[in-house]
């Protein structure tokens, strides 16, 4: 009788939001997470039991509901189906790509951050219809998050770290593979673990096979492995369950100054060899070899070749001739967010041009260098001086000065360039007027805006100062790593006046942006004193400096 | 291809109304809000109440009048916390402070090292057109006077200082519970500050996440609330136009106003204390204590808001009718709103010097399930009512309220 007045008197009528994993929200039929103070279940609007009241947290996750009953974790779906048994330790939330952890057995710890983990579990993966891909017969599991380029030998790709799972957090990547097993860690990165095909349930690559496997490429995996001193560099394929050896090499690893091989792109990959370069395909066979260096292009998908005798190849990633480059010394790959690409290249009289994929110049060779931005720009150097254009060969910035930073927006009226004094000068990219007194660092306009550090601004360790660095600088050595600038527009009219340290210049722009104005002293120091409001902290009993307050 | 367009056309008035619906909510004057906490340094989980208390927003029906400085530590309970009265340690931080000349600059966005003041926070907040403002100050007219009038007396002098004194209720009988839970506190906060020794004497319990969880769950403050309004009355606005305002550097008004910040004052207005009940867990992640503090925190800060508007009619605020068929408006139980509540209808006139005045025109009252939970977290919460997104109103008497006319609960 109690139950039931609780029940009516106490209940807390829960109107449950089907949280989509992209965060969207999906409006199913209208269902309530039902409380009587003790345990959840849900119920339907119509009042109808969809989920007995039987379990101690009941939560949405993704479509479905994730129920806990004496600390043990399942799913259901919304007719109130049990998807998943409730018979798990944890069930980690979804990540956006609808992918969780999922474990059994095992103890639920604290760990000393707080978060927490389950101690000799047995996991497993599951995505968001609750379907088990992974079965939980492992005993840890490790993303590939570890960028390959922190090493010289690797530089792409990705391996994996030491850290275990919290099921505070989601997993991190789409995880389409996951690596399990290995022990040993050195430099930070997990050694001798296996790989599975998450989508296939699958181990693709044995663990304690290989010191380091790479995240698979096109069907293969790029691996490391080693008999006493000596690396074997190779590749494993993930259907064949075969691998081949390309490379070797002796020594620490970690002390290569060379990249040994790279993944699979297209039907090729990169392999260094005592004899240079070379390409073998997906069966093992050298299809190129002989070159002193390589350039990859993912956004062309080219590569480029340079042999023994300096002469320049470019093919494509099946290894096929591009013969339209055939003749140049050097080549520059555009990247991927040029509509239309088009390649800087050098000429045998060592003289920069710009041709198209049809092989026509449309920059005429008159430049000693060139550079390309990430935006179709062109660095362009002559008479010992760089200037800017476009590849359409408007010149935003003449060939006068010893530097020039690159626009990040597609048509930008001015760009900062650098002087041989090392300080720089916004220029307008019509009138190439220049503007301002010279400043010793600047950040690259965005909206007509950016952080500037003036020529000779010193700023001292104060009250004021070591609160906007949050943090005391009684270290005056300490205090200089933050530096210190203004907001400027593009005619470097000085519109927030107070010292801004780096970390805090989008505030202030934002603060501009606002007010629509440049700021007064008072104003920007008011900024100022509201962004760091919240690291505030006085006695009652004090009266606070003139300085310490905003208005 | 007709019925196409037709959605089409359906579709963008729909958008357009919910866009004027917008407009019309935010466009309606509010008091002004500055609040502070008192810190009580000598409690556990002083830390914690700290730091939820800084990511309180000013409630949505009042303007952000807030100065940088929000946090205020005591190390012992405040003489009197208790008494309905004037608090003397209070009265004395704010006056020694000079926190009435701080909101008095706040309002005329006052550079400090040049003096030079703005009308902008004003023509922002008292809906004036700015234009027509302007050109009524330049020429010195007697509506501009009025309007000056209408705005320190609806406005300025509508500012409010909330004093909260936030102390947690520690039962002498949970004392063992809340060690453990501050051990698990320690751990978070040793991690985050770099201190991995407080990190490894946490480790070393080898706590089991149930147990914090269990006790995280009847956390419990206790909080007084002071209130105090600016005194903006005709004397202190005439010295405060004629010795203090400019718009262009002027030293010796910059002086004047720095000499007489001690003569701008704030009144006291009243007290209340938050009934200390505890906060539902539901909704919170237990795993992260420091959002059930926050809960406790804002919710009874909250309450605490609603109980001074019932007690001090200066206080209370205004809301704009959304919608008259059926009758609605963005409030619901954070203001208070029950199925007791009755609001007056207010219609705002503007006369003929260019200043507002407002007229009583009906008076509705709730409908039954119908009000909307907008406490914090409540959507997290799961609780009835709160993704209705306003609250539905009956008529009880009067007029029948449209778009734009404001209600006060009465």
């Amino acid at each position: 009788m109690n139950r039931i007045k609780n029940f009516i008197f106490s209940r807390v009528w829960l109107l449950l939001i089907l949280l989509g994993i992209n965060g969207s929200l999906s409006y199913a039929r209208q269902t309530y997470i039902e409380s009587d103070g003790k345990k959840a279940g849900v119920l339907d609007e119509d009042g109808n039991v969809i989920i007995p009241i039987a379990y101690d947290n009941v939560e949405p996750w993704g479509n479905l509901y994730r129920v806990e009953k004496k600390g043990k974790f399942g799913l259901y779906d919304a007719d109130g189906n049990e998807v998943v048994p409730v018979k798990y330790t944890q069930i980690s939330n979804l990540n956006k790509y609808g992918r969780a952890v999922v474990c059994e057995k095992g103890k639920v710890i604290a760990s000393n951050n707080g978060r927490k983990y389950v101690n000799k579990g047995k996991f497993g993966i599951l995505n968001d219809k609750g379907k088990i891909l992974v079965p939980c017969e492992y005993e840890d599991f490790y993303e590939f998050v570890y960028p390959g380029s922190d090493f010289k030998f690797s530089k792409e790709g990705m391996c994996v770290s030491g850290g275990g799972i919290y099921f505070d957090d989601t997993l991190q990547t789409e995880c389409k593979y996951v690596a399990f097993g290995g022990s040993k860690h050195e430099k930070g990165i997990r050694q001798y673990y296996g790989v599975i095909d998450v989508d296939k349930g699958q181990v693709v690559v044995p663990a304690n096979k290989f010191v380091f496997t790479f995240l698979p490429s096109n069907g293969l995996a790029r691996y490391y492995s080693k008999t006493s001193n000596n690396w074997s560099f190779g590749y494993w394929n993930l259907d064949s369950q075969t691998g081949f050896e390309a490379a070797t090499g002796s020594g620490d690893l970690f002390t290569f100054t060379y990249w040994t091989h790279g993944d699979f792109c297209g039907d090729v990959a990169p392999v260094n060899g005592s004899d240079g370069w070379k390409f073998f395909n997906r069966a093992g066979e050298v299809v190129r070899s002989g070159y002193k260096s390589i350039r990859h292009g993912s956004a062309v998908r080219m590569w480029m070749t340079l042999g023994q005798d300096s002469t320049m190849t470019v093919f494509d990633e099946d290894a096929k001739d591009i013969p339209v480059f055939s003749g140049y010394r050097n080549i520059l790959f555009p990247g991927e967010q040029w509509e239309t690409p088009v390649f800087p290249v050098e000429n045998k009289d060592r003289r920069w041009g710009v041709i198209n994929l049809q092989g026509d110049v449309v920059v005429p060779f008159e430049y000693q260098d060139m550079s390309l931005a990430d935006l179709p720009f062109i660095g362009v150097k002559k008479k010992g001086n760089w200037g800017l254009i476009t590849p359409q060969r408007e010149e935003l910035a003449p060939c006068a000065y010893a530097t020039v930073r690159y626009p990040i927006e597609l048509q930008p009226k001015h760009v900062w360039c650098m002087k041989a004094d090392s300080l720089w000068f916004s220029v307008d990219t019509k009138t190439h007027k220049e503007y301002g007194s010279g400043f010793e660092s600047v950040e690259t306009f965005r909206d007509g805006l950016a952080w500037a550090k003036p020529n000779g601004l010193d700023v001292k360790p104060d009250w004021f100062s070591n609160t906007l660095t949050g943090r005391k600088m009684d270290d005056k050595s300490n205090f200089k790593r933050f530096v210190w600038g203004i907001i400027v527009n593009e005619t470097c009219e000085v519109l927030f006046p107070e010292p801004v340290n780096w970390y805090y210049r989008d505030y202030a722009k934002a603060s501009v942006k606002k007010k629509g104005r440049a700021l007064r002293p008072g104003e920007a120091h008011a900024a100022l004193m509201k962004l760091v409001s919240p690291n505030l902290n006085y006695y009652m009993n004090t009266t606070l400096n003139e300085n310490e307050w905003d208005y | 291809m007709n019925g196409i367009i037709k959605i089409g056309v359906l579709s963008l008035l729909i958008a357009t109304c919910l866009s004027v619906g917008a407009q019309e909510e935010e466009r309606y004057r509010r008091s002004s809000l500055y609040s502070v906490l008192i810190n009580h340094s000598e409690q556990k989980f002083a830390d914690e109440i700290r730091n939820s208390f800084v990511q309180i927003p000013v409630p949505d029906k009042y303007n952000d009048h807030e100065l940088a400085p929000k946090v205020f530590r005591v190390s012992a309970k405040l003489k009197n916390a208790s008494s309905d009265e004037e608090n003397a340690q209070i009265t004395d931080f704010l006056e020694r402070n000079k926190v009435a000349s701080r909101l008095v600059a706040k309002w005329f966005n006052r550079d400090r090292s040049t003096g030079i003041c703005d009308m902008d926070l004003v023509k922002e907040r008292g809906l004036y057109d700015a234009s027509e403002f302007d050109r009524q100050m330049a020429e010195r007219s007697a509506r501009g006077k009025a309007m000056l009038e209408d705005a320190g007396e609806e406005l300025i002098g509508h500012t409010f200082v909330l004093v909260n004194d936030i102390r947690y209720i520690d039962k002498a009988q949970r004392s063992a519970i809340w060690g453990s839970v501050l051990s698990g506190l320690g751990g978070i906060a040793g991690a985050a500050m770099g201190n991995s020794s407080l990190g490894r004497s946490v480790n070393n319990l080898s706590q089991s996440v149930g147990n914090m969880v269990e006790t995280i769950k009847g956390f419990k403050v206790k909080i007084n609330t002071f209130l105090y309004q600016l005194v903006w009355d005709d004397e202190t606005a005439a010295v405060f136009y004629e010795k203090q305002y400019t718009d262009v550097p002027d030293e010796t008004k910059r002086e004047a106003f720095e000499q007489a910040r001690g003569n701008y004052r704030l009144k006291y207005v009243g007290k209340v204390e938050s009934k200390g009940s505890t906060t539902s867990f539901m909704g919170v992640n237990l795993d992260k204590p420091e959002i059930m503090v926050r809960k406790a925190c804002q919710r009874a800060i909250d309450e605490n808001i609603v109980d001074l508007q019932t007690e001090f009619e200066d206080f209370r605020t205004s809301t704009p009718i959304l919608t008259s068929e059926p009758i609605t408006a963005s409030i619901g139980m954070k203001e208070g709103v029950s199925e007791k509540s009755k609001f007056e209808v207010l219609e705002r006139v503007e006369n003929e010097d260019g200043t507002y005045s407002y007229k009583r025109v009906g008076v509705v009252a709730p409908v039954e399930n119908k009000i909307w939970d907008n406490r914090y977290m409540a959507v997290e919460e799961g609780a009835k009512g709160a993704l209705l997104g306003k609250t539905t109103f009956r008529k009880v008497s009067g007029t029948t309220p449209v778009a734009g006319m404001l209600i006060r609960e009465i």
